[in-house]
């Protein structure tokens, strides 16, 4: 019953129903989306750092670990001091360059050699390597994203590039171009923004990260395996403060449009609360209810018996006052007709007999109603 | 075989049979209900003692403002009083919580009102069963169909309030008050809205209650046709209570 009194409250007022629906809707929505957008952009950077198969990341000192924003401040030469290290195979120097025109993404410069004996190569979907100065190499999804195709002149940086090959996505960035090239544009001729570097085997990856530490104090070596756990909201500086600003503008306006929406039926519907309250509802009886959901079940069984559930001499032997006043006394006969147990004729009797009661009064009065 | 059944006589039979010592079912001692307007107390209540006998049926009388209604409330519980006592079957509502106050009203008294006060999202039935549901014993389908029977609503218990006429709504009202066979009925002028014929439906109705049920009746009412279907009507004025004589 209640249920059904919420359900027809809910469809009394359709369009306040959805607004508030809505409100909720959009508040979590609003939170989830926030919350999984950063995380999926972190996740899917560190993949894509990882995928790329070396096994040490070394950055300038004090550099953030949102490599993107490192700048090009370490020189190449760096590279070769690591290149001679013991059990390092291969150095290859990357520099970065953020570019928020048209859109917002990085591209990498890269020494094709070096980072092919680093990562292991590019897997390509289509075209071939960078050759010339102003080619540029593009994963999959970008080149997917942009419409773009091998032999495609795509301008970024305020340069023209040839799309000279489409490569599998996960292997740093989506936007590839000659380290030179991006060097000259940038204006960071013989830097870097970090070096790649791959041991001989992985086991060596402790001992060579020792020893950069100490070829290069001060210098930020990362182990490129534990890169995905590193790139969380709560390393990012400042990002996990903004995702609880926006949780929490969230949150107000869903509160906001919840309240505005519970203010306006209370206000409009203080009537029917004051008609519950002479009906003597109160929130923990409420509670209740399903209680009276299941005794309707039963009552509802017991009817079928012909009992109807009602005036059942309890354990002690005494009846329940349940539906014993004046309904009974109107029921009377068809109570009988249908069978009146006789445990509840004597608890009846006694509790007539022992109520001091005069039992020809009751019995006039009964016949009288008869 | 006979069975053997609970009546509560009315009072009056039990008053001609020399048995005098019943107790009220309901009586108030020195009840005063003052209402604050900003810096001034407004009484509406000035110490008012009466008392209800079972199965007595009461009418109360008086102009507007003179503080029937708060009466009412306050002897219903849905208004706490000032100072002074009200004593329901033995129990001392102003000495309850609010939630002790909330439990001895669903099991002793059902209200009706003027205005009817159904709730519009429920079908007639649906209005009189949410009474039952909230008394706590679930819905009862015997008792149920005794009761809409006799008030004649058995053939419109699937319609909306707002699709039955003031007499039937008035009639659900009083179904939905006496559907858990409260000790005192208490109306608030339940004809005030009602025309002549079905004034006189709802008072034959709430007579019906008294004289062959028992049901002991407090109303309040403007029109003093009304109260030649009560034994004992009582004036108010200014908060208190001039008399009480019964009525012929």
């Amino acid at each position: 019953m209640m249920g059904e009194l919420i359900l027809r409250n809910l469809l009394h007022r359709p369009m306040r129903t959805l607004i508030g629906a809505m409100g909720v809707a959009v508040e979590v929505a609003l939170v989830i989306l926030i919350v999984g957008l950063t995380s999926g952009l972190l996740t899917e950077t560190a993949k894509r750092i990882e995928g790329i198969g070396a096994d040490i990341m070394l950055q300038p000192p004090a550099a953030s670990i949102i490599i993107n924003f490192s700048g090009s401040p370490m020189p190449i030469k760096i590279g070769e001091k690591v290149g001679e290290l013991k059990y390092v195979q291969a150095v290859a120097p990357a520099l970065l360059q953020f570019n928020s025109s048209g859109a917002v993404e990085t591209i990498w410069g890269i020494d094709k050699d070096s980072f092919r004996a680093v990562s292991g190569g590019f897997v390509f979907i289509a075209g071939h390597d960078m050759e010339g100065p102003d080619d540029l190499l593009v994963d999959d999804w970008a080149a997917k994203a942009k419409n773009l195709k091998v032999g495609d002149t795509f301008n970024v940086l305020n340069h023209d590039w040839h799309i000279a090959g489409i490569v599998e996505h996960g292997k740093g960035a989506r936007l590839f171009v000659p380290l030179t090239t991006l060097q000259e544009l940038s204006a960071a001729r013989d830097k870097a923004s970090i070096f790649l570097v791959k041991c001989t085997r992985p086991e060596h990856t402790d001992d060579v990260m020792e020893e950069m530490r100490h070829l290069l104090p001060n210098y930020t070596v990362r182990p490129l395996k534990d890169f995905l756990s590193l790139m969380t909201s709560t390393n990012i500086p400042g990002l996990q403060s903004f995702i609880n600003a926006m949780i929490a503008l969230a949150v107000c306006i869903g509160l906001l449009v919840i309240f505005l929406t519970m203010y306006t039926s209370v206000i409009e519907r203080t009537r029917d609360i004051g008609v519950l309250k002479s009906l003597s509802l109160e929130i923990p009886h409420a509670l209740d209810l399903d209680y009276a959901g299941l005794d309707f079940q039963r009552r509802h069984d017991c009817a079928g018996r012909g009992d109807a559930g009602r005036n059942l001499p309890s354990v002690d032997g005494q009846p329940e006052r349940r539906g014993g006043g004046f309904v009974l006394r109107l029921s009377r006969k068809e109570t009988a007709r249908q069978g009146v147990t006789k445990e509840y004729r004597i608890a009846e009797e006694r509790r007539v007999a022992e109520s001091g009661k005069d039992g020809s009064q009751v019995a006039a009065k009964r016949d009288r109603l008869q | 075989m006979a069975i053997a059944v609970t009546i509560t006589e009315p009072a009056e039979s039990r008053i001609l049979q020399g048995k005098t010592s019943v107790e009220p079912i309901l009586r108030t001692e020195n009840l005063w209900k003052l209402y604050r307007a900003g810096k001034v107390e407004v009484p509406a209540l000035r110490g008012v003692n009466f008392e209800v006998l079972p199965g007595e049926s009461v009418a109360v009388m008086g102009p507007s403002g003179c503080g029937k209604s708060s009466l009412l409330y306050v002897i219903g519980g849905l208004a706490q009083a000032t100072r002074g006592k009200v004593l329901v079957d033995g129990n001392d509502l102003t000495a309850l919580s609010d939630s002790a106050r909330t439990k001895l009203r669903r099991s002793k008294i059902g209200f009706v009102f003027q205005r009817f006060n159904l709730l519009p999202t429920l079908t007639a039935k649906g209005n009189i069963a949410i009474a039952q549901f909230i008394h706590g014993d679930g819905f009862d389908p015997h008792r149920f169909d005794v009761v809409t029977q006799m008030l004649g609503l058995a053939g419109r218990l699937q319609h909306k309030p707002s699709e039955l006429s003031g007499g039937e709504q008035q009639r659900v009202a009083i179904a939905r008050a006496i559907i858990n066979e409260p000790k005192i009925l208490l109306a608030d002028e339940p004809t005030g809205n009602l025309d002549s014929k079905n004034s006189e439906i709802v008072l034959q109705m709430l007579r019906q209650l008294n004289k062959e049920l028992g049901q002991t009746v407090v109303m309040i009412t403007h029109n003093p046709e009304a109260t030649t279907y009560f034994d004992r009507v009582m004036h108010m004025r200014d908060g208190v209570i001039v008399d009480g004589v019964p009525a012929d």
